[in-house]
């Protein structure tokens, strides 16, 4: 992974000091980032259209792709492939033709996935389109042979990386201080808590001395958000792609489980709902889960789910950007022994898209007019939901069956989720109690 | 410890899947649900948001 790492740095140090701002795909995926929120803004980018939800109110098969909907779908895939052959073009134009070609097929594959993601009996209990995207690549790439035309669009990091600077702009401070105190004390002192300690669990106990990056995404995941904290966490960190998928399919396994284990666990012991909603808040990974979830015990208590996760959500932009220093930090003295590091050498090894993850947030939480934030969130979202689909699709390509057997039989990775899940369950349930009894505070809501 | 881990393995996919053939979480009846994976997918932490700060 280090040599990886390091290769990755080389290139970088050698070219000239500016031209890095447009020759590196890294720094690229700031600027498609911000070009792409941008075009929102004016009005250029509208929302993408793709297949809609279905499976439920009478809704078949025929009315998620209609007609209608059929040439919005294909404007949806050209202006995906503009904003990211941009890129491409600068970057090395004559991978362009490659490129183009191999986006279509990307793309069908991504509008495949969307349309059974959205099956809403399923997608209830979490099959949405990131899933469907990494069953669809991996079936794709692991019996048929791609041929080399179709491969030039695949680049993972391009897609993963853009859609987590869309991700940026909906990660806003103003509303997390605006929904209360007492939910910003329980997700951002117990989660923090849950995830040292599960992180010295990895490295004291289970010795996961070459999975650090692997481990922090297990335990960002486990305690934040899930699947966004897994994405945005792993690619801070440098982790492996198959890592990610790993963490990301432990954790819709558990969050099925838990969505419907934990209100009727709460209910049986006699929880207060206001607790409960907290203590599901803190525990189940996905939003839509906990709101879910919270639902099952009550009004107040969803609205407490909700409000805990809300913040959790928020939490992430500050734990990615935290993972990316410290990761450039440990990579640079891992690098020069020995060698007192300089913040240059951080700054060189720091992955660039935390920039523009971090900065969308901050813009869009203190800059951005609220109305513009509200017009342009929901467009800015459903790109970012399509990126990550193409991001997925991408990984499922890359991705070998074998490499993901022999993560699930070294069988460290799972004991940490289980271990970590187990732990966020008890420190939730105390920092709940403390901070949602009303015995210590009074109540927000 | 690889057949205990083989063993809890399978009760977790058993019971995930006991879950969903049974619809325990009530899909029909319920908001959010376990494929919306940020706050901006699902309407009622806006509603939420809206409704503290009118």
């Amino acid at each position: 992974m280090e040599v990886a790492k390091l290769k990755e740095a080389q290139p970088q140090q050698r070219k000239s000091r500016l031209s890095v701002l447009w020759k590196l795909e890294d720094w690229w995926t700031v600027w498609l980032g911000l070009i792409t929120i941008a075009g929102i803004i004016i009005g250029i980018i509208g929302k993408p259209i793709l297949p809609e939800k279905w499976g439920e109110k009478g809704k078949t098969l025929l009315a998620s792709i209609t007609l209608e909907n059929i040439p919005g779908i294909l404007l949806t895939g050209l202006v995906s492939l503009i904003i990211f052959s941009l890129a491409v073009f600068i970057i090395k134009k004559e991978e362009l033709k490659r490129f183009a070609i191999g986006f279509i097929f990307i793309y069908f594959l991504a509008v495949a996935a969307t349309l059974i993601g959205n099956y809403e009996p399923w997608r209830y209990y979490g099959f949405n389109e990131v899933v469907w995207a990494l069953v669809i690549g991996l079936v794709v790439g692991n019996i048929f042979k791609i041929p080399k035309l179709l491969k030039g669009a695949i680049r993972t990091e391009l897609y993963i990386k853009t859609g987590l600077v869309l991700l940026g702009a909906s990660i806003l401070f103003n509303r997390m201080l605006a929904l209360g105190v007492m939910g910003v004390g329980m997700s951002w002192i117990a989660t923090p808590i849950v995830i040292l300690l599960t992180y010295w669990f990895s490295q004291k106990i289970l010795k996961m001395h070459n999975q650090k990056s692997f481990a922090i995404t297990i335990a960002s995941a486990l305690s934040v958000c899930g699947v966004s904290a897994a994405i945005a966490s792993g690619t801070a960190s440098n982790a492996k792609k198959e890592d990610i998928s790993f963490t990301i399919s432990i954790s819709l396994i558990i969050t099925v489980i838990m969505m419907v284990g934990m209100p009727a666990l709460i209910k049986l012991v006699g929880i207060n709902p206001i607790v409960g909603g907290a203590w599901i808040g803190g525990t189940v990974d996905s939003t839509g889960a906990v709101v879910a979830s919270g639902a099952m015990l009550g009004e107040k208590a969803m609205e407490v789910a909700s409000l805990v996760k809300m913040i959790q959500n928020i939490l992430i932009g500050i734990i990615a950007f935290v993972i990316a220093v410290i990761w450039a930090v440990v990579d640079s003295k891992e690098s020069k022994p020995g060698v007192s590091v300089g913040v240059k050498e951080i700054w060189v090894r720091m992955p660039k898209f935390i920039l523009g993850f971090i900065g969308t947030s901050l813009l869009f939480s203190f800059i951005v007019p609220k109305a513009t934030v509200d017009s342009s969130l929901p467009i800015i979202n459903g790109f970012r939901e399509l990126f990550f689909t193409f991001a997925f699709v991408s990984i499922g390509l890359e991705s070998n069956f074998r490499d993901i057997k022999g993560t699930i039989k070294a069988g460290k990775p799972l004991t940490l989720f289980l271990v970590g899940q187990l732990l966020n369950i008890v420190i939730a349930l105390g920092a709940a109690y403390i901070f949602f009894s009303g015995t210590f505070f009074n109540l927000p809501i | 410890m690889k057949k205990l881990r083989a063993i809890l393995i399978t009760i977790f996919l058993g019971i995930a899947f006991f879950v969903i053939l049974k619809d325990l979480g009530d899909h029909n009846n319920k908001p959010g649900g376990a494929g919306e994976i940020w706050w901006t997918q699902v309407p009622q932490i806006d509603e939420l948001y809206r409704k503290h700060n009118p």
